[in-house]
């Protein structure tokens, strides 16, 4: 026994276990990768339609139904520095996630105005218009901010007046279970329902009521999540950076209905 | 042992959930509804014969002073690969589940399995032991899924097998059975029966065991 207990065999037996286990890991996640990204890329689309309208609560798309609709969307690039749609990127393969960690694609946030944690912004982002002949019905954004835990990504959709909230959707972050990840619930998200983001003076007012925030105004005010306000802050700050002026801002502003009457759908 | 019993012993008499009271945590966690416990029964059952088998191949060159390690290695190696199958083919009950499956490595039963069962016995005899072991698991959290589901929501893989009030019928669902208290219920239920069945699993109390000790001594 005393060979079995000497120290280079002891080594030998740690490098050897781990060496298989590592490969066998590595095999599994590398064979069963793609399988995992379809899955996501359509869970996406998914997500998208449901916040564009597309489908009603108690519909169950079929993966097919889910792309056939999504095709309903004009997807457009924005560059957020100028506010005004572009070609720079292709829409279809872009990834802004990836594109927030490239120096070329992505520009460093001051620490004053980096209100959803961001560290880096993407210069340019997909929104998804959904077109009535010639008229904005709805639009669908992506955003993406520092909770408490993680980063957590969701849509917001737009009515045409481009500040009433038709839909949100939270779908991916790594919250406390149980407290923090009611901001994925179905009740939760249908409270942010017909909500302003903007006031008056076009600035993002949107805001929880919690016993901190003081009084917000009804048309403004989302319901906070009991044990979570960490979380649900978080998701705030992301909302009102992404619809700042160092987001959707400049974008959003330009085919206001405060500017046109009917809100025309842009030409590019 | 014969290895009928091997594989047998598990289910009831010396079930890992009833008897020995280990892997409550997962048991509790998963049993809201029906369809997650099964493939969390899966799962688990996969992880105990691959731990099993794999320790019991190499227990004649595991040193015995990193024999834990490597247990340990071997099991959360298999959980990752569960876990991105989970993801891959059944990503709606992946994300039920969520650390659940994870948590699978920290499970009493398959480090208990491999330490006590499959480093002291041959491949064959440790495969049926980690099948055995996981199949009594699967039956105790299949009981519970099946009873909160049922009684929580009317029906069983989501399927509804009781007409529910808000529908015409007369089931009112009992709310309680839809939170993770209930599962202690359920739990202590299940075992308050197999142990009217089976008087013998009914332990000694510990303030009986103790005063035995003692008499002994004294």
């Amino acid at each position: 026994m005393t060979t079995v207990e000497s120290t280079p065999r002891i080594l030998l037996v740690a490098a050897g276990v781990a060496l298989v286990c590592s490969l066998m890991v590595s095999t599994a996640v590398e064979l069963l990768r793609p399988r995992q990204l379809a899955y996501k890329a359509i869970d996406r689309t998914r997500i998208i339609v449901k916040a564009a309208g597309l489908v009603s609560a108690a519909e169950l798309l079929s993966d097919r139904e889910t792309v056939s609709r999504f095709q309903e969307l004009d997807v457009r690039v924005v560059d957020l520095t100028t506010g005004r749609f572009t070609d720079a990127v292709d829409a279809l393969s872009y990834d802004h996630r990836t594109a927030a960690q490239d120096p070329e694609l992505s520009t460093p946030i001051e620490p004053a105005r980096d209100l959803a944690g961001l560290g880096r912004r993407a210069r340019y982002a997909l929104v998804y218009l959904l077109a009535d002949g010639q008229s904005i019905r709805r639009i669908v954004v992506p955003v993406h901010g520092q909770g408490m835990w993680s980063t957590i990504y969701g849509y917001i959709a737009l009515e045409s007046d481009l500040t009433t909230i038709a839909d949100v959707v939270f779908f991916e972050h790594g919250e406390t279970a149980g407290i923090g990840d009611q901001i994925e619930s179905p009740q939760w998200q249908a409270s942010w329902r017909g909500k302003q983001i903007y006031d008056q003076t076009g600035k993002p007012a949107i805001a929880a009521a919690t016993a901190v925030s003081g009084r917000v105004a009804e048309r403004h005010r989302v319901d906070a999540i009991a044990g979570a306000t960490v979380t649900v802050d978080g998701v705030m700050n992301t909302v009102r950076y992404w619809f700042g002026e160092d987001g959707f801002g400049p974008f959003l502003i330009q085919w206001h209905p405060a500017q046109t009457q009917a809100t025309p759908v842009p030409e590019e | 042992m014969s290895l009928q019993r091997v594989v047998l012993d598990p289910l009831v008499s010396n079930n890992p959930i009833t008897l020995q009271v280990l892997g409550v945590c997962s048991a509790l966690a998963v049993t809201r509804t029906l369809l997650p416990a099964l493939i969390m029964s899966i799962a688990v059952t996969a992880v105990l014969a691959f731990a099993n088998v794999s320790v019991s191949l190499i227990r004649h060159i595991i040193p015995r002073s990193i024999r834990i390690i490597i247990e340990v290695t071997l099991i959360a190696s298999a959980v990752i690969v569960v876990d991105e199958v989970l993801k891959a083919y059944a990503p709606g009950v992946s994300r039920i589940l969520s650390v659940f499956v994870g948590l699978i490595i920290t499970n009493c039963i398959v480090l208990g399995r491999t330490e006590t069962f499959a480093m002291n016995n041959g491949v064959g005899a440790s495969l049926l032991d980690g099948v055995g072991n996981g199949v009594g698991y699967s039956l105790v959290l299949i009981c519970v899924a099946s009873t909160r589901e049922l009684l929580g929501t009317g029906s069983l893989l989501g399927y509804p097998v009781l007409r529910l009030v808000g529908d015409g019928g007369s089931y009112v669902p009992n709310g309680l059975m839809a939170l993770p208290a209930s599962a202690f219920f359920v739990i202590a239920l299940l075992i308050w029966l197999v142990r009217s069945w089976r008087p013998a699993q009914v332990e000694v109390p510990e303030y009986l065991s103790r005063r035995l000790e003692f008499q002994e001594t004294a």
